[in-house]
């Protein structure tokens, strides 16, 4: 088989060693999101600086290789953004940040990660 | 070894296309069987030729209708050895029929009466159980699974008192494929003068049923899942319990006379019948069960006990797979439900959709077995009468394929 593109060997590396896992201890922002459907939660976690901008962010949860390698890359894409700019993040960025397109069952599984910052911001 | 059972393409043309490019290796028949030519041409031959409503037209169409719709009601009376006719009530599916029970039988009971399931129930045999006993103050147990995902036999009986009004059971899970030992749960059940219920969604193609012999007094199945359309489904009952069912929907042929103030109810089978059923459907699901009826019991269960042999033979042989259900291939159906440690259910189903091998990710349903079982999701793949083994082989191989590209 070679047609395995949504897994291609990058993405799986994300799962294995995803970037931002962790928890920190105080964060300025945080959202909890689950998709029971598949198991896959995660926590994403945000700090910001003086100037508004994304200090630290990290991520804790378990889930699908999508939903991690997803969480991974988008958590990387965060940093160093200002709240305006994380407030104007499209829906579909993960899926461009991966460079996939996956069914539509899976869709939730990648957009996990987006679905947890729009929670933080609808709790504003 | 077994003889294969051979499948010209045209009688099962959906086998014929690919998926995702490849060819289709369908293994998620739990789900849905696929639809033998004679069930589509039957429902289409229904529209072509037949279509009218049933009972209501004084014309020749309606009485082609009328027959033919009655006519699915005395092959399911026969296919199920019941021992009147009306005893055989057409739903949308077992969802509808362990609705209607849930909610037609709640008027009987009261607080502190109990419901006795099991934890290897589906969905739709819990939560209506769970909004009626919010309702009426009523307490459900839960029959727990042993390890390898077949009941505890002891502590069903246990578990039963007086104050079990009701059992409400699967005949073989759509996780594990364990089949369940109706022949002992049924005479407990009584003994304490509980009803009992079958949801037979997952064994009516697989099992013979014998709802005399088995005693029990309601069972439920879909069209679905025994090569008939979807959209239709059976409630059997006992006839002097469906007598006093409360009906769910009112409206139409199930009722005899309306006054301003007053209304009298059809008899069995109408009373539970309400509005336009799903005629074509119904017509398409006694094919079905003709077509089933042809291959013979003995048949069927030599195939499906030969994939269970191959399949929990050759699923043992990948590492790091842990099976969901029983090892044994006897008293089980060919559904194999399984976890591979580091690569995430979901995952594995995507994989294997590339590869054009169709099978199921989740908790397929049944959220309260996969807690019991200490797994939050599977993959599953199950089998039907048209699974060979050569698609136990090509899961097999992509498994292996799926752990080389995921182990790096
Ligand atoms: C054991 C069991 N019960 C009930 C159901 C529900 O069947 P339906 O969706 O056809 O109503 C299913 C189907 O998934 C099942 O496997």
């Amino acid at each position: 088989m070679d047609n395995h593109a949504v897994y291609r060997e990058e993405l799986l590396e994300h799962y294995r060693h995803p970037q931002n896992f962790g928890r920190m201890k105080k964060a300025d922002q945080q959202a909890h999101i689950s998709n029971p459907l598949c198991g896959d939660e995660i926590t994403l976690q945000l700090k910001f600086d003086r100037s508004g901008q994304v200090a630290e962010v990290k991520f804790e949860g378990r889930g699908c290789a999508l939903s991690i390698a997803a969480a991974s890359v988008f958590t990387e894409f965060l940093k160093d953004r200002s709240k305006k700019q994380l407030q104007n993040i499209p829906n579909g960025k993960i899926e461009k940040l991966l460079d996939i397109k996956v069914s539509p069952a899976r869709k939730k599984c990648v957009q996990l990660p987006y679905a947890a910052l729009r929670k933080i911001f609808l709790k504003q | 070894m077994q003889k294969a059972i051979i499948w010209p393409p045209y009688l099962l043309p959906i086998l014929s296309r690919k998926t995702r490019g490849r060819p289709l290796v369908y293994l998620d028949s739990a789900a849905t069987t696929q639809k033998p030519y004679e069930v589509i041409s039957a429902v289409s031959d229904f529209y072509a030729e037949h279509n009218a409503n049933t009972r209501r037209g004084i014309h020749e169409l309606s009485e082609e209708a009328t027959e033919l719709y009655e006519k699915t009601r005395d092959i399911v009376k026969n296919f199920l050895r019941a021992k009147h006719r009306e005893e055989i009530i057409f739903t949308s599916g077992t969802t509808e029929g362990l609705n209607l029970l849930a909610f037609g039988l709640a008027g009987e009971l009261g607080r502190g009466d109990e419901i006795l399931l099991t934890e290897a129930e589906h969905h739709s045999n819990i939560v209506p159980w769970q909004i009626v006993a919010k309702e009426r103050h009523l307490k459900i147990k839960f029959a727990p699974v042993k390890a390898d995902g077949r009941l505890d036999l002891n502590a069903y009986k246990k578990l039963l008192n007086r104050r079990t009004k009701i059992v409400s059971i699967t005949h073989a899970s759509n996780v594990t494929g364990a089949i369940t030992p109706l022949d002992k749960l049924v005479p407990a059940a009584h003994k304490i003068g509980a009803l009992i219920i079958v949801d037979a969604a997952q064994s009516v193609a697989h099992l013979p049923l014998n709802v005399q012999k088995l005693d029990c007094d309601f069972l439920v199945f879909s069209g679905h899942k025994l090569y008939g359309p979807t959209g239709v489904g059976v409630l059997y009952g006992k006839k002097r319990l469906l007598e006093k069912l409360t009906p769910r929907r009112y409206g139409g042929q199930m009722i005899e006379q309306v006054k301003k103030n007053k209304t009298t109810l059809a008899e069995l089978p109408a009373r539970l019948e309400g509005g336009t059923m799903p005629i074509a459907e119904i017509v398409g699901l006694g094919e079905a069960i003709n077509f089933l009826r042809n291959f013979g019991w003995q048949k069927i269960k030599t195939h499906d006990q030969g994939l269970c042999e191959y399949g929990l033979k050759r699923l043992s042989t990948i590492p790091d797979l842990r099976l969901l259900g029983p090892t044994d291939f006897k008293n089980r159906l060919p559904i194999f439900s399984f976890t591979i440690s580091g690569i995430p259910a979901h995952d594995l189903a995507t994989l294997l959709d590339e590869a054009g091998i169709a099978v199921r990710a989740g908790h397929h349903c049944a959220e309260v077995l996969h807690t019991a079982l200490h797994v939050l999701v599977s993959a599953r793949a199950s089998c039907a009468l048209y699974t060979s083994r050569a698609d136990i082989d090509a899961l097999i191989e992509r498994l292996l394929e799926i752990k080389a590209i995921f182990h790096g």
